[in-house]
Formats: C-alpha cells, sequence, structure tokens
C-alpha cells in the first residue's frame, strides 16, 4: 500500500513514465510495459534486480549526458548504474551543513560518488585510503568535522569518532543498520541513517526525534515515493539515468504510528 | 642567482594550501587533497591542490569518452573524476581497484562499460587487471580501447609489448611523470615514444611546472628535476634527469629523459635487485684492499631477452696498489656475496646466464659529480 500519494506525486509520475516510455533507445522498461503507457503506478509492473542485470548497460541509460558510473554487486552479480552530476547533487542526505568531511566506502566508485556529492556543494572532502590509520592522520591534520560512512567502513571508523571531539555529523548510508553498534559510538544528536541502495539512491531518512529515544524510525526522502507491500517498492520521482519506477528493494518494513517534530512528511517505517 | 629548494622532507606531517579552502565557495571544485605517506613516526604530507588544466591534459580530455580509471590512490581517482565530469567531452567515468577484481562479475561488468580509454597511474595496477582478467575476457572486456594512459617503469619493453598486446584497437598511449605531491610534470607524445623506443628510455615533453633548469647537473648533463606548482616552490623531486633541446612534431622544444631516483637505497635489474645497503655490506668485508668503490649495472634488452651485466670500479688501498690479482680477488668475492635475490648471489645468475660475467677494473679515482655508490645504465 501507499501510505501517501499525493496530486503532485501522481502528476510528476506520469510525465516521468511518458519520457521513459517515448525513450528511443533504453529499452529497460519498455520491453515490460509492452505497446501502452500504465495507465497508473498501480498499474505498472514491478522492477527487479533480476530485469535490471539482464538489461544491457546501454539499454538502460535514459540519458546522453556525461556519466559517474559506479558498481552495485549483489552476491555474484553486478551492475552498472550512471549519475550525472545534476543526479549527484540533488540527492538527498538530510542535514549536511558541514565544511570538512571525511567520505569512506568500501569500494572506490562509492566513495568517489559521495565526494562527488560534497564537490557538487562547493565543499572540499577527504576521502579515506585503503589504511585507516594513515586516513585518521590526515583527517586530524585536515580537522574533520563530519563523517560520510558506508555498511562496511562502520565498524572501521565508528570506534575511533571518539577521537574527533570536533565531529558534528556523521552519515551512515546503507541498506540496514546495527543501531545498537552505532549508538554505542555516536550520540544521536549528530547522527543521521541514510536508508539507500546503490542502484536507487536515498530511498529515506532517520527520524530524528526518534533517534533520541533510540528509535529508529525512518521518513521517506526527498523524491521517493514508498510502496509497503511483502518488501519496499521505490519510486524515485526524478529522472535517474537509470529511472527507478517501482523498483522492489527486497527491503522489509513495518509502518509505525509515530509523532514527531519533522514537518514535510508524515509517513513513519520501520526496518524488520 | 641561488633558489631555495624545497624537498618532501619540508612538509611531512603538515598540511599545506589549506587557506585556498573557504567553503561554499564555487572554487572549491578546483581543490583536491591529496597526501603522500610519511616516513616512519613523522606524519604524512597533506596538500590541498589547486587543480591546473594543463594543455596537454586538455587535448587529452577532450578525446575521452569511456574512460576507466585503473587503482592508484584514492584522492586522485576522486579529483581525476571531478576533473573529468567538469572539463572533458565525456560520456562516462569509471573508477575500480583490486577489489573490483575480486568479484566474479567484474570482466562481464567492463564489458558491458565498453571503454574506449585506460588511466592507469600507477601502471602497477593495470599489470594486476590484464593477469586477472586473463587473455580471452580481457580482449572482450577491452575491445574498444583506443588511448591508455599511464605512468611507471615496465620492467622490459617486452612487456610493455605483452600488456598492450590485447587491445587491437589501441591508437595511442600517452605516459605521464609526476608525484602523488606536486601532480604532473611531464608528458610523453606519440612521435617521441616512437623516436625513443628501441633505447628503452623513460621520455617525456616537461610541462611549465617543471623548472628548465636541472639541480646539480653532472658531466653527462644530469641532474635533479626541480618543479614549482601552487602549494610547492622549487620542489626537489628527488629524480634525476636530462634536458635535451630539440624540437618535436608535436611542437614541442624540450624532452626529458628520466633515469630513476637521484638517492635510490636500491635498483632493479632484470629480475634482480641490487640494494645499497648488501653492496655497502660486501665492500666492509673488502676495506683492507678497496678504498673507494663504484658499481655500475646495466641492463641489456636485445628485444628478446633481458640481461644485466655489473662492472665494478675501485681504488685500491696502497698496500694492494702493486698486486695485479686484487680485481679478481675483489670480483670473485662480490660474485660470491651479494645476493640479488632472495635466494641467489650475482655470481649464481652469472652462471644461469641472466648477467653477463662480471667486469672489474682498478682506476685512480671515482669521479665526484653526481656519484653514487650503485647506478643503472639501460642499454639496447
Ligand atoms: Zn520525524
Ligand atoms: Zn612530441
Amino acid at each position: 500500500m501507499w501510505y501517501i500519494m499525493s496530486l503532485d506525486h501522481k502528476e510528476k509520475i506520469a510525465s516521468l513514465q511518458q519520457q521513459i516510455f517515448a525513450h528511443s533507445t533504453a529499452t529497460l522498461y519498455g520491453d515490460t510495459w509492452g505497446d501502452s503507457l500504465p495507465a497508473s503506478l498501480e498499474a505498472t509492473p514491478i522492477l527487479t534486480w533480476k530485469k535490471l542485470i539482464e538489461c544491457p548497460f546501454r539499454k538502460r541509460t535514459y540519458t546522453a549526458k556525461p556519466l559517474f558510473v559506479h558498481i552495485t554487486y549483489r552476491d555474484s552479480e553486478a551492475c552498472l548504474i550512471g549519475r550525472t552530476t545534476s543526479d549527484i547533487l540533488s540527492e538527498h542526505y538530510g542535514d549536511t551543513t558541514v565544511a570538512r568531511p571525511l567520505v569512506a566506502a568500501h569500494y572506490r566508485h562509492h566513495a568517489i560518488e559521495k565526494g562527488m556529492w560534497f564537490y557538487e556543494h562547493n565543499i572540499l572532502p577527504q576521502i579515506a585510503l585503503e589504511n585507516v590509520d594513515a586516513t585518521l592522520a590526515i583527517a586530524k591534520m585536515y580537522d574533520i568535522d563530519s563523517m560520510v560512512l558506508d555498511e562496511r567502513s562502520v565498524s572501521e571508523y565508528l570506534p575511533r569518532v571518539k577521537t574527533f571531539p570536533k565531529l558534528k555529523r556523521i552519515h551512515i548510508i546503507s541498506s540496514h543498520f546495527d543501531a545498537r553498534k552505532i549508538m554505542t559510538h555516536v550520540i544521536p544528536n549528530m547522527l543521521t541513517l541514510v536508508l539507500a541502495l546503490p542502484e536507487t539512491g536515498t530511498i529515506a531518512l532517520s527520524c530524528p526525534d526518534a533517534l533520541k529515544k533510540n528509535k529508529v524510525l525512518f521518513h521517506p526522502a526527498r523524491h521517493s515515493l514508498l510502496e509497503h507491500r511483502d518488501s519496499l517498492i521505490v519510486t524515485r520521482t526524478v529522472l535517474l539515468p537509470t529511472p527507478i519506477i517501482r523498483y522492489d528493494t527486497e527491503i522489509r518494513t513495518h509502518i509505525e504510528k509515530h509523532t514527531c517534530s519533522c514537518k514535510d512528511t508524515y509517513e513513519t517505517f520501520s526496518l524488520l | 642567482m641561488t633558489l631555495r629548494y624545497t624537498s618532501k622532507e619540508d612538509f611531512q606531517g603538515s598540511i599545506i594550501g589549506l587557506e585556498n579552502y573557504i567553503p561554499g565557495d564555487p572554487s572549491t571544485k578546483d581543490l583536491a587533497i591529496k597526501a603522500s605517506s610519511g616516513t616512519s613516526g613523522i606524519g604524512p604530507t597533506v596538500i590541498v591542490e589547486k587543480s591546473p588544466v594543463q594543455s596537454k591534459k586538455e587535448k587529452y580530455l577532450k578525446k575521452i569518452k569511456a574512460s576507466i580509471r585503473l587503482g592508484g590512490q584514492r584522492a586522485s581517482a576522486l579529483a581525476g573524476v571531478n576533473l573529468l565530469l567538469r572539463h572533458a567531452h565525456i560520456n562516462r567515468t569509471l573508477a575500480i581497484d583490486a577489489k573490483d577484481l575480486k568479484h566474479p562479475a567484474i570482466a562481464h561488468v567492463l564489458a558491458g562499460f565498453a571503454p574506449t580509454e585506460l588511466y592507469a597511474i600507477p601502471l602497477s595496477f593495470l599489470r594486476t587487471v590484464m593477469h586477472t582478467l586473463k587473455t580471452s575476457s580481457v580482449g572482450w572486456a577491452f575491445r574498444r580501447v583506443r588511448l591508455i594512459y599511464f605512468s611507471g617503469e615496465w620492467t622490459s619493453l617486452r612487456e610493455k609489448e605483452e600488456i598492450f598486446k590485447p587491445f587491437h584497437k589501441l591508437e595511442e598511449n600517452i605516459d605521464e611523470y609526476g608525484s602523488a605531491e606536486a601532480g604532473s610534470y611531464a608528458y610523453s607524445c606519440k612521435e617521441l615514444t616512437k623516436r625513443y623506443s628501441k633505447k628503452g628510455l623513460l621520455v617525456f615533453h616537461p610541462t611549465p611546472v617543471m623548472h628548465s633548469q636541472l639541480k646539480d647537473i653532472s658531466a653527462e648533463g644530469i641532474g635533479e628535476v626541480i618543479v614549482s606548482t601552487h602549494e610547492l616552490l622549487n620542489y626537489r623531486t628527488g629524480d634525476a634527469g636530462k634536458l635535451i633541446t630539440e624540437t618535436c612534431t608535436c611542437g614541442s622544444t624540450q624532452t626529458l629523459v628520466l633515469f630513476g631516483r637521484i638517492h635510490s637505497d636500491y635498483l632493479n635489474c632484470a629480475g634482480a635487485t641490487f640494494a645499497l645497503e648488501k653492496v655497502e655490506r660486501v665492500f666492509e668485508a673488502l676495506t683492507d684492499i678497496v678504498q673507494e668503490y663504484q658499481i655500475c649495472v646495466k641492463e641489456h634488452d636485445d628485444g628478446v631477452t633481458l640481461r644485466g651485466e655489473v662492472h665494478i670500479y675501485f681504488v685500491s688501498t696502497k698496500e694492494y696498489e702493486s698486486k695485479s690479482n686484487a680485481e679478481d680477488y675483489v670480483e670473485q668475492f662480490v660474485n660470491r656475496m651479494l645476493p640479488v635475490t632472495p635466494t641467489r648471489t650475482l655470481g649464481e645468475l652469472v652462471k644461469e646466464g641472466v648477467f653477463l660475467p662480471t667486469i672489474t677494473q682498478v682506476v685512480k679515482s671515482i669521479p665526484k659529480k653526481g656519484y653514487k655508490r650503485v647506478r643503472l645504465k639501460k642499454i639496447v
């Protein structure tokens, strides 16, 4: 079910679907949609990981603009995903009022993409090296005020957070979070959990009010429309190089009743 | 006029260029944080580098369609991607490292990306990629590669040929010379590479970053390469080079021949390693015979086999000046005592034919200018 879907969303998605349908060379969606445009989002077939990787890169690229490409790995399979600089710029990571971030990610293409986000916002990022100690020695000299981590760099960098008293924000970008472990190293006030998959981009952001009560609850991110079915189905309301229309994230969620001070959204859910 | 030189040691443990960073200002897009590792006890050198978009690079940037950056420092890769997305007429770019090569689907993924340019600085990771992907899938994944951009030394001309063999559509390979802390100083060009290809020398056209005057030039014209960037003024690279004034078809009027490190503690030749420390230890046992010495390691590459040759020059002590067998004694002692691989001595490699017989000569003096105890010459 959709928890919330505004008229604005409906219009945006209808226009997106038209652009996708009209594309001359990319066929990722056209192949499953058939000869006619889906009547509504509800009537649109669900896109799966399997369909995504079976489609060649050029057939799922709906833009001719320069792309930064990263690789999304899942078990023994892999998929190339492109982003333009404006896609990277418009990605939503919540509170990012920082000046000297350290970006650490397991794969370099993921780290570079996050680094490019900062460049697009005129912020100079330090990118983590393979060697954690060397990275932290440089971080001390650069006097970092924030960290952006992925699920695999969390265990390397979170235990060292305490040696950086000036840190004011930590973003953890992942599709699952070990909340208890994270909370032993970071106070909730400085934490943002970004629910994301490399192929979809940001799906949802943690509710800061809930975090203060040691609860991990999410609100949908800007440009993400969510359906809570057997698993979470996401639609990105922006035209990405590989658009995300009703994509099955395989993330299991639970809608939660919750009142908080977050103004722009009421939909709240937790991860199962 | 005497220049005040700077070197890596002057900056170790410090961060420079940070004053150029104004958070939120568009000029941030031209900055990059680069670091080079520190020596024991001292921290790294961190440079907030203002990237100069050089003419040669611009020419290269215009050619790029689908490029993959292979390895190198992550900070350089980020800076490079940032540069590409802003200045190149690029279609797409991807950056991978050893972690990606571990994935079973990597050859398939790279083929799907269909690269037309490879950027391999330093060269070492290109070797790993070619080895990992194996011959058949390299052809498949890299069949459209037209341009390879790299830096670093090949172990031999044959190695270079072997690595480039699977790239059937290769039109050009550009060799870059530079360092992590000061960026790139010089580039090769197609004509230059062709002109010097048989000599097996490392040759480049200098960029304006490089000084037109080398430091401490020896009788052979070899001196230390000096560069000046936004952040590093009169910076000693520690590399030995020779500048030749000659006009190239590309329009450049200078050629830099590079000879490796000035203060090198070891050198590699024909698969063997000559460590200064080990050479010194052997000669310490010869102090009653040898007053001063120099060993010159030569590498012969005839395109089929790579062979080394060692020349030992020494000034005899007073006691041994008149003794005719001093040369033989020193030669046999060095052959027997000097380890050049983890398991073998120089003498053993001579026996196996990997090295030509050692040549030893008593001389009146060892030249002081540009003096190095162990030096390498490549002969083709
Ligand atoms: Zn909230
Ligand atoms: Zn030239």
